[in-house]
């Protein structure tokens, strides 16, 4: 199994969502 | 004769809920408390590094979360990547990129939407080492979630909130697994198939042939019930008869899914020093579910038309073993829990009984709700609530001894804005973009107009509910829907999850205030009332318009 392009763009949007809640929670603290 | 075998059904399920309500609950309280823990918590503690004694602050217990979940999708992704050299994986090739992300999103949520057919397109190596685990973890994660609301309640000045990874750990050790095998035992006992046998090629009555796929079904029936997560063993999901053969393994069924949800009251009880006000939040959330089921039941047995009532009612989807009533009260139990394993295809319920359970779902799923979702969801609708009575009444609003401040506010309005927000932008969004607008039309909607949104309204609801329930109409294993639905599970999942512990901590710092002639009680059928119409009017207000372009609509066509 090769590793494709798919691949790291969905790795890549599974971590970006992550880090979209990350950064609310960094701004709730601000809340 | 039917309405009454329906009715004892119910009945059967209250007395089984009620007898288990009272140990289950104060058995969860127990286990959250105790400093005591377990040799293998102990070694497991060791191995991660975690001191169970040291609690962590809101914003700790949050990261821990986070991180915990983020490497479940990555885990589940690869696992479903790398199936074809995977062993157990019955020859089937690797899961393409864009259903292993979906799959992925979904099971770490505890959504467990499914975009494909399962049985013949998973493995048991991925089935067992991936999607079961995820059953087991996304639910303890829910809960854990919910203890430590609870704790912001119940501490005084305090800077923590719990240890995630104590409260994980104990969910999954000494709740869920337990749980499961008795109830896998009991639902292989009622006939689930159990084993590892593959696909079995049968010669049928007529000569042909038919291969019959079998598998570890009553082991994942049991947690996908348990922990309210819904994904099934086969695309026909608990309508299969492999996975739910008769009346009874169906009300055992129903009983798995409302045991944890309706019981965490009384652990909210018990851990907050005061077992009214876990009554009060049971009245509220058995008070809705009540109304749902009575109005889907009765959707389904006199609306449709002439033919629908002279056949006994809207049978079409429904299994014939179930009924009616067995295919209702699933139905409602699975869509106002987080569940959404289906019985029965809810696309071909009627207009009315379909929108009853896309309604469900838009509560938030909060009566009963999820495991440790559902409790969290109706404890911020109480702030809400208490708010809204403090400007009626001109009280000061508190909760538990808690001030109900602008800080706490906000945090409660803009949780109950997300799932909405990701619900009505998705589906706005398949809709408004021309060139993925075309793409829906042509490979996804099969019954254009009004039908066709209700499916897409249906799809984006139960995905940032973390439902998971499908109306089963609608082609979703696309590039599109692959991947936004999987935004937004995963985002409707932690989002709020994110105010929910900004909440705890908020609430865990304040000292509790006394109760004075002011102050609201919140364990009265007042505030039951009052309760309840906030969860349903803040539902309505904002899901109306689309709901009157869709199933409302369709219905008064």
């Amino acid at each position: 199994m090769e590793l494709s392009v798919l691949d790291i763009v969905y790795v890549l949007v599974a971590i970006a969502v992550f880090a979209v809640v990350g950064v609310v929670a960094r701004g709730v603290e601000k809340l | 004769m039917v309405a009454l075998f329906g009715m004892l059904q119910i009945l059967t399920l209250v007395i089984l809920l009620a007898l288990v309500y009272r140990p289950l609950g104060d058995y969860m309280a127990k286990m959250f408390t105790t400093s005591k823990d377990l040799r293998v918590e102990r070694g497991f503690y060791r191995l991660i590094g975690v001191d169970s004694d040291s609690e962590q602050s809101w914003r700790l217990y949050l990261r821990s979360v986070l991180i915990f979940s983020l490497v479940g999708v990555l885990l589940l992704y690869a696992l479903q990547r790398l199936q074809a050299v995977l062993p157990y994986a019955l020859g089937f090739p690797a899961i393409p990129e864009g259903l292993s992300f979906n799959t992925a999103a979904s099971f770490v949520s505890n959504t467990n939407w499914q975009s494909y057919s399962p049985d013949v397109t998973m493995g048991y190596a991925v089935q067992l080492g991936g999607l079961v685990v995820q059953n087991f973890l996304s639910v303890a994660v829910g809960i854990a979630v919910a203890v430590a609301l609870i704790r912001g309640l119940a501490y005084r000045k305090s800077g923590t909130v719990g240890n995630f990874w104590v409260d994980l750990t104990r969910s999954s050790l000494r709740l869920l697994l337990p749980l499961s095998f008795v109830a896998a035992i009991v639902l292989i006992a009622g006939g689930v198939i159990q084993n590892f046998n593959g696909f079995d090629s049968v010669t049928t009555i007529t000569g042909g042939t038919q291969s019959i796929p079998g598998g570890p079904v009553a082991s994942q029936e049991a947690i996908k019930m348990l922990g309210n997560n819904g994904g099934g063993f086969y695309n026909a999901n608990s309508a299969h008869p492999f996975e739910n053969p008769t009346a009874w393994t169906n009300l055992f069924e129903i009983f798995l899914m409302l045991a944890i949800p309706f019981a965490l009251t009384r652990t909210f009880g018990q851990m907050v020093g005061d077992k009214r006000q876990g009554t009060a939040i049971l009245a509220v959330m058995a008070s809705i579910f009540a109304v749902s089921l009575t109005a889907m039941t009765l959707f389904e047995t006199l609306t449709g038309g002439a033919a629908t009532r002279l056949a006994g009612g809207a049978m079409e989807g429904k299994e014939q073993r179930f009924g009616i009533w067995g295919s209702t009260l699933f139905a409602t139990s699975s869509t106002l829990t987080s569940t959404g394993a289906v019985n029965s295809m809810h696309d071909s319920f009627t207009s009315l009984g379909g929108f009853m359970a896309m309604f469900n779902m838009m509560l938030g799923e909060v009566a009963p709700g999820g495991g440790g979702s559902g409790l969290y969801g109706m404890l911020i609708l109480a702030v809400i609530a208490v708010f809204i009575a403090g400007l009626l009444v001109g009280r000061t609003p508190e909760y538990l001894g808690k001030k109900i401040g602008p800080r706490e506010i906000k945090l409660a309005s803009i949780y109950i804005l997300i799932t909405p927000t990701l619900a009505l932008a998705g589906t706005a969004l398949s809709f408004a973009i021309p060139a993925v607008r075309a793409d829906v039309l042509k490979t996804s909607i099969f019954n254009p107009g009004l039908h066709g949104l209700s499916e897409v309204l249906y799809a984006f609801t139960s995905a940032a509910n973390n439902n998971g329930s499908a109306f089963a109409g609608l082609t979703a294993n696309t590039p599109w829907f692959n991947t936004t639905l999987g935004i937004a599970m995963l985002l409707g999942r932690f989002l709020p999850i994110v105010f929910v512990l900004a909440l705890a901590g908020s609430l865990a710092a304040q000292d509790k205030i006394p109760a004075t002639a002011g102050t609201l009680p919140t364990h009265r059928p007042q505030f039951v009332g009052l309760l309840i119409g906030v969860s349903v009017l803040v539902t309505a207000l904002t899901y109306f318009p689309v709901l009157a372009l869709g199933p409302l609509a369709e219905g008064l066509h």
